[in-house]
């Protein structure tokens, strides 16, 4: 695959997982731009993999990681509110709590929430992707999910598929 | 307590961020993937009809659209095809005519450098470090889509296209590396200078301030310091400048012998002062 070719075709995807991953679209931007100039100097490697769209994904996962990326500006700037309680009617106030307590979230435990929760990874994927070992993502899912206040046993197992497809 | 249709709600949500924040294939700017410390800036400019090119900075990436640049202009039409306006230079030529010229080689720019910091300080250049192609653009070609043609007999036709998938390459500025002297005090330097692309402006990366500002004349200054948490008195100050022109000077400056951090402190305070390396990159001699 050329490397337009994988842009013009992967490109809205990236974005959307750095968005996801970073909650901030211009983070995403940064990101996604980066990645993009440092896998155009290594494309002849990269577009002859038999997954490259996963190769760059993972090159987005280490930028966000990296500790060039550890920009004062990057973090929560808000405190998110309170509990909301579900009422049926509050969707929308649920969902940008959500997304306020994402971005509290340590990076490396959003970024384990994220590959298991919106790529749909298994923990044995997780740990290859950020390099650690299977039992240091669930801790890392599970004080996440804490702090997202999530309770699992409430949870549809279904919700679990991935968002993006790999 | 929420449940995971909470956090995919969450996700959503996101990515229809993502979507409205992004019209694709956009403009983007990214700095040296290999220049220390900068993290590498993304800008997006006003987004555009149809293809992308990219400008790779020391390592970096610009994505531009034909339509600032020239090569093959497509105007949309009505029904959705595009007509093939005379083709421009393939380079990406700024659409205005007053777009800055960097130094296009190292020397270049090491000379203007020198110049404009006359007494200031002195530097030392480090070759492995710096770079005569400071920008690489590549324009991406253009999405596929319909070309309305003229037939012989007067009348017109839409043929699909499909775009050669080779993009082309280009070099913009230069980026210097090495220390810089000024007081008694040696710090390590990065400098690039390079056209940036339109609607850019100057960004702080990874930092514990960061100051942005427009001045009188249209250019957005960034100022930010960075704190090396892995070294003991080890601090980098950047300053980014963007003119309305697309002169981006953007300078590191530390106290460490490389302005990336993990590397000995050659000085206890940085050579010069914010204030300092602000006019320096604002000079109007650049």
């Amino acid at each position: 695959m050329e490397f337009s070719e994988y842009v013009h075709a992967q490109h809205p995807a990236l974005l959307r997982f750095a968005t996801v991953l970073t909650g901030q679209t211009w983070l995403a931007e940064d990101l996604v731009s980066d990645v993009l100039g440092r896998a155009f100097e290594r494309w002849t490697d990269i577009g002859a993999m038999e997954r490259p769209h996963a190769y760059v994904r993972r090159m987005v996962v280490n930028e966000h990681l990296s500790w060039r990326r550890r920009r004062q500006r990057s973090t929560a700037q808000a405190e998110p509110p309170d509990e909301v309680i579900a009422d049926g009617a509050d969707q929308h106030v649920e969902r940008e709590a959500m997304i306020a307590l994402l971005a509290r979230l340590p990076r490396r435990q959003r970024a384990a929430v994220v590959l298991r929760y919106y790529l749909g990874l298994s923990d044995a994927e997780v740990a290859a992707e950020l390099g650690c070992r299977e039992s240091t993502v669930r801790s890392q899912i599970a004080r996440a999910l804490r702090t997202l206040r999530i309770d699992l046993t409430r949870s549809d197992s279904l919700v679990g598929s991935p968002l993006e497809t790999r | 307590m929420n449940t995971l249709h909470t956090l995919r709600d969450a996700f959503e949500k996101l990515e229809e961020r993502a979507d409205a924040a992004h019209v694709v294939p956009p403009d983007f700017t990214v700095r040296p993937a290999g220049r220390p410390h900068r993290s590498n800036l993304a800008r997006y400019g006003a987004p555009a009809a149809a293809a992308a090119a990219v400008v790779a900075v020391a390592g970096g990436v610009t994505l531009w659209q034909h339509g600032h640049g020239g090569a093959i202009a497509h105007q949309p039409a009505a029904d959705g095809s595009t007509s093939v306006a005379p083709s421009t230079p393939a380079r990406s030529t700024p659409k205005r005519p007053a777009r800055y010229v960097p130094p296009s080689t190292v020397g270049q720019l090491e000379a203007k450098t020198r110049a404009i910091l006359g007494r200031l300080a002195t530097i030392t250049v480090d070759p492995n470090r710096s770079t005569d192609c400071g920008a690489t653009q590549i324009s991406l070609p253009p999405a596929p889509g319909k070309v309305t043609v003229r037939l012989p007999n007067g009348a017109t036709t839409s043929v699909p296209t499909v775009p050669s998938l080779a993009p082309n390459s280009d070099c913009s500025g230069a980026a210097l590396g090495g220390s810089l002297t000024s007081a008694g005090r040696t710090g390590g330097f990065d400098l690039d200078v390079f056209t940036a692309s339109p609607g850019s402006t100057a960004r702080c990366d990874e930092s514990t301030t960061c100051i942005t500002r427009r001045s009188a004349n249209g250019s957005t200054v960034a100022t930010s310091t960075w704190a090396d948490g892995s070294v003991p008195g080890g601090v980098t100050y950047q300053v980014e400048v963007v003119r309305p022109d697309g002169a981006d000077v953007l300078m590191h400056l530390s106290t460490e012998t490389n302005p990336k951090g993990e590397s000995s402190v050659s000085s206890s305070q940085v050579p010069l002062t914010l204030a300092q390396m602000t006019t320096f990159a604002a000079s109007d001699r650049w």
